[in-house]
C-alpha cells in the first residue's frame, strides 16, 4: 500500500523523521527487511543463550520436580503448613501466577478489541506470558495436592459407585475455569502465529523448515483462510475477556466462599482480578525490557512508546487496585467484627506487618509517586524495575491475604504463625525457573513479533497534513468487509 | 491439428501474477475479467489481510461464527449433564441440601459454554479454510508463491491456453513484476 509523502520543507522532514523514531507503525520497513529482522532474532542460538537455557533447565529440574518428588516421597508435612494455617506459599504462587496469566489476554484481547494500535508489536511476547504463567499456575492444586496422583478424582468422570466429582467444590471450578483458560489461551496464542509460521516456514531450512512448516498448517494467505482466521480471532478476543474474568474470580471464591473472617467479601472477586492485571501488566514490563535487551533486532519493534503506553495502563490499574484495596478494608474494619479487626491489626502491626506495608509500598506508593512522570515511563529499564517492584508488592499481597489470614480467627488458643520450609521455598523458586525456562525456549522457536500485524498496522498508518503541520493518520482497515 | 492438441487448447491451467503493491491488484482483477477470466477462477494470496472491498473482490463469508455457535451449544448442553444429569442418574440427597442447585452450576455451565465456543471457532478455522492440506508439504498440492509471506500479492487464475496468452499481456500491462504458469489447484 502506498505510504509515500512527501514534506513541503524542512521543518515537515524533521518533524517526520522524529515521529518516525518514536512510533514504530509510521517508522516503515518493507515486510521482507522485518520478516529478516525477526528470524535472525529466532535463528540466533548463541552460546550465551544455550548456557542460559541448560542452567534455566537444571535449576527447574532440581528446585522445582526434585523438591517436588522428594516432598511425594515424604509427604506434605515437609512444608510448613500447620494447623490453622493449612493454606501456605504454595497457594500464594498458584494466584500469583494466574494473576501473571492475565497479562497476555488483557493487552491482547481487550487492546484488540478496542483497536489500541500500540499493542501490535508485543501481542504475542504478552500471550505466551498467559500460556506459561498458567503452566506454572497449573501445577500447583497438584503440588498442594500431597498426594498428586489421586488428582484424576477431579477429572469429571464417575467412580466404580458412579459417584461424580461434587459440581458444588470451587476446587472442581478451579480445574474447569483454569483448563477452559489454558486451552483458550493457548488456541488465541496459536491463532495469529499461523501466519507467521508460514513467513518462517518459507523462510527455513532443515528442521526448523520442517517444524514450521506442520506448525503453518498449510497456511497460503488466500482470502478465505484470512477471512476464517480474522473472524476467529474476534470471537476469540472478545470470548476470552470474561473467561479470564471468571478464572480470577473462581480463584477469589476459593476464599471468599469460605466462612473466613478477612476472607469472606463479596468485593474479593474484582479485588482479585484488578490485582491480577496489575501483576500481569507489570510482568509484560519486565518480559518486553527483557526481549529487547537480549534479543536481536527488537529495538526496532519494541520501543519507549510502548513502555509508555503500558505505564499509564499500570498507573490506572495501580489506583484502581489502590481503590478495591480500600474498599475492601475500610469496610471490613468499619463493621467492627472483633475478630476482623484482630486480623487487620495483625495486618497492620503484627508480626506480618513488613509484609503488608511492602505490599502498600510497592503496589500503591512506588507506581503512584512515579508513574506520573513520562520520562519515568519512557525509559524501559525504569520500567523493568518498576515491574518487579509491582511484582513484589502483589506477591506480598497474595501471602497476606492466605497465611495472614488464616493465623487469626476466632479462637486466640488456636491462633498461629506461617513459616516457609525449604521444599516450599525450593518450589515457588522452581516455577520461576520453569517460568523463565519455557519463556527462553519459546523465544527462540517462535517469531515473538506478529509481523503481519506490524505490516497491517503500518498499512494503516499515514501522513496527514493540516494547516502548517504534518499528523500521522490512522485508516481502521480492520473494520473494511 | 490432432484431437489432443485440440482439446489442449481448452485443458485448464494454472497461472500466477506477482505484485509488489496492492493499488495494482484491483486494476489486474479487473484486466482478467475483461479477458473473460471470472471471480471463481481466481484466487488472491497476500501476506497481510485485505478486506474484499480494497481487492475489489468479491465478499467472503465465514461459517467460523457458526461453528461457536454449535460449540457453545454443546457445550451448554455437556455442562447440563454434569451439573444436574449425573445427579439425577445417581441422586445423593444430602439433608438440608438441594439435589439441583442452580448458583454452583452457573460456574460449570459458563466454563464449558466458554470452552465449546472457544475450541469449535477454531476447528471452523480449520475446516472452513481445509487445513491443513492432503499431499506433500509445506501447502499439499495447492498452489503457493512463497513471495506472499514477504507482502508480494499473488493472484493465482485458471484459464484455458486460449485466453492464456491474453490475460498475461493484460497482467503485465498493470504492473506485475512476475507472471508464469504453476502447477497446483485452488483448493
Amino acid at each position: 500500500m502506498s505510504s509515500e509523502f512527501h514534506p513541503r520543507n524542512e521543518a515537515e522532514a524533521r518533524r517526520i523523521e522524529e515521529l518516525k523514531r518514536e512510533h514504530l507503525l509510521l517508522d516503515h520497513k518493507t515486510r521482507a527487511e522485518m520478516n529478516d529482522m525477526v528470524m535472525e532474532a529466532v535463528e540466533d542460538t548463541s552460546r550465551e543463550w544455550k548456557i542460559a537455557v541448560t542452567v534455566l533447565g537444571l535449576l527447574t529440574a532440581v528446585s522445582l520436580f526434585g523438591a517436588w518428588g522428594y516432598m511425594m516421597m515424604k509427604g506434605l508435612g515437609l512444608a510448613g503448613i500447620r494447623r490453622p494455617i493449612f493454606w501456605g506459599l504454595f497457594i500464594v504462587s498458584f494466584v500469583f501466577w494466574i494473576g501473571i496469566s492475565h497479562a497476555g489476554t488483557f493487552v491482547s484481547a481487550i487492546l484488540r478489541v478496542f483497536k489500541a494500535e500500540f499493542r501490535r508489536p508485543f501481542t504475542r511476547a504478552a500471550e505466551l506470558m498467559t500460556t506459561f504463567g498458567l503452566a506454572a499456575a497449573g501445577l500447583y492444586p497438584l503440588i498442594h495436592l500431597g498426594r498428586t496422583w489421586r488428582f484424576y478424582w477431579m477429572v469429571p468422570y464417575p467412580n466404580q459407585r458412579w459417584l461424580w466429582p461434587n459440581w458444588r467444590s470451587p476446587l472442581l471450578w478451579d480445574f474447569f475455569a483454569i483448563n477452559t483458560y489454558l486451552i483458550g489461551s493457548t488456541l488465541y496464542l496459536y491463532l495469529p502465529l499461523i501466519p507467521d509460521m508460514a513467513m518462517a516456514r518459507d523462510r527455513s531450512t532443515g528442521w526448523r523448515r520442517t517444524v514450521y512448516g506442520l506448525l503453518a498448517l498449510g497456511w497460503r494467505g488466500t482470502e478465505q483462510e484470512w477471512k476464517h482466521l480474522q473472524k476467529a480471532i474476534q470471537i476469540f478476543a472478545w470470548a476470552i475477556i470474561p473467561v479470564m474474568f471468571s478464572v480470577h474470580t473462581i480463584v477469589s471464591w476459593d476464599f471468599a466462599v469460605a466462612m473466613k473472617l478477612g476472607w469472606h467479601s463479596t468485593i474479593f472477586g474484582p479485588y482479585f482480578i484488578i490485582g491480577a492485571l496489575l501483576s500481569g501488566i507489570a510482568a509484560v514490563n519486565v518480559v518486553l525490557f527483557t526481549v529487547r535487551a537480549t534479543t536481536k533486532n527488537m529495538r526496532y519493534f519494541i520501543r519507549p512508546e510502548h513502555f509508555d503506553a503500558l505505564g499509564k495502563l499500570l498507573l490506572i490499574i495501580s489506583l484502581s487496585w489502590a481503590y478495591f484495596f480500600f474498599n475492601e478494608f475500610i469496610l471490613e474494619w468499619y463493621g467492627g467484627e472483633h475478630t476482623v479487626k484482630e486480623i487487620l491489626k495483625f495486618y497492620m502491626f503484627g508480626d506480618i506487618a513488613p509484609v503488608w506495608w511492602t505490599m502498600v509500598t510497592c503496589n500503591v506508593f512506588i507506581p503512584g509517586l512515579l508513574l506520573w512522570n513520562r520520562k519515568f515511563r519512557r525509559t524501559p529499564w525504569l520500567m523493568f524495575l518498576m515491574g518487579i517492584v509491582v511484582n513484589i508488592g502483589m506477591f506480598a499481597e497474595r501471602y497476606v491475604i492466605v497465611t495472614g489470614a488464616l493465623s487469626r480467627n476466632r479462637f486466640p488458643f488456636d491462633w498461629g504463625w506461617y513459616e516457609p520450609k525449604l521444599v516450599e521455598i525450593s518450589i515457588v523458586f522452581g516455577t520461576f525457573m520453569l517460568f523463565l525456562f519455557l519463556y527462553t525456549l519459546a523465544a527462540r522457536f517462535l517469531p515473538l513479533i506478529p509481523v503481519w500485524e506490524v505490516e497491517e498496522g503500518q498499512h494503516s498508518h499515514t501522513w496527514r497534513r493540516i494547516g502548517k503541520t504534518v499528523l500521522p493518520a490512522v485508516s481502521d482497515l480492520e473494520s473494511l468487509d | 491439428m490432432d484431437m489432443e492438441q485440440y482439446y489442449g487448447r481448452y485443458e485448464p491451467r494454472m497461472f500466477v501474477a506477482v505484485f509488489d503493491d496492492v493499488e495494482r491488484v484491483p486494476a489486474a482483477l479487473d484486466a482478467l475479467r475483461q479477458v473473460g477470466i471470472t471471480d471463481d477462477f481466481i484466487q488472491v494470496q497476500t501476506g497481510v489481510p485485505y478486506a474484499s472491498s480494497i481487492l475489489g473482490r468479491p465478499r467472503v463469508w465465514s461459517a467460523v461464527p457458526k461453528y461457536g455457535l454449535t460449540g457453545a451449544v454443546i457445550g451448554f448442553a455437556s455442562g447440563l449433564f454434569f451439573t444436574y444429569g449425573t445427579a439425577w442418574l445417581y441422586p445423593l440427597r444430602v439433608g438440608g441440601m438441594p439435589l439441583y442447585s442452580v448458583p454452583p452450576s452457573l460456574v460449570l455451565l459458563f466454563e464449558l459454554t466458554m470452552l465449546g465456543l472457544l475450541v469449535s471457532s477454531f476447528i471452523g478455522v480449520l475446516v472452513e479454510s481445509l487445513l491443513p492440506p492432503v499431499g506433500k508439504p509445506p501447502v499439499g498440492n495447492r498452489a503457493y508463491h512463497p513471495a506472499v509471506s514477504d507482502s508480494a500479492i499473488a493472484i493465482f487464475f485458471q484459464t484455458s491456453r486460449v485466453l492464456a496468452d491474453e490475460a498475461l499481456k493484460a497482467l503485465r500491462g498493470v504492473g506485475a513484476h512476475e507472471v508464469t504458469e504453476v502447477e497446483g489447484s485452488f483448493v
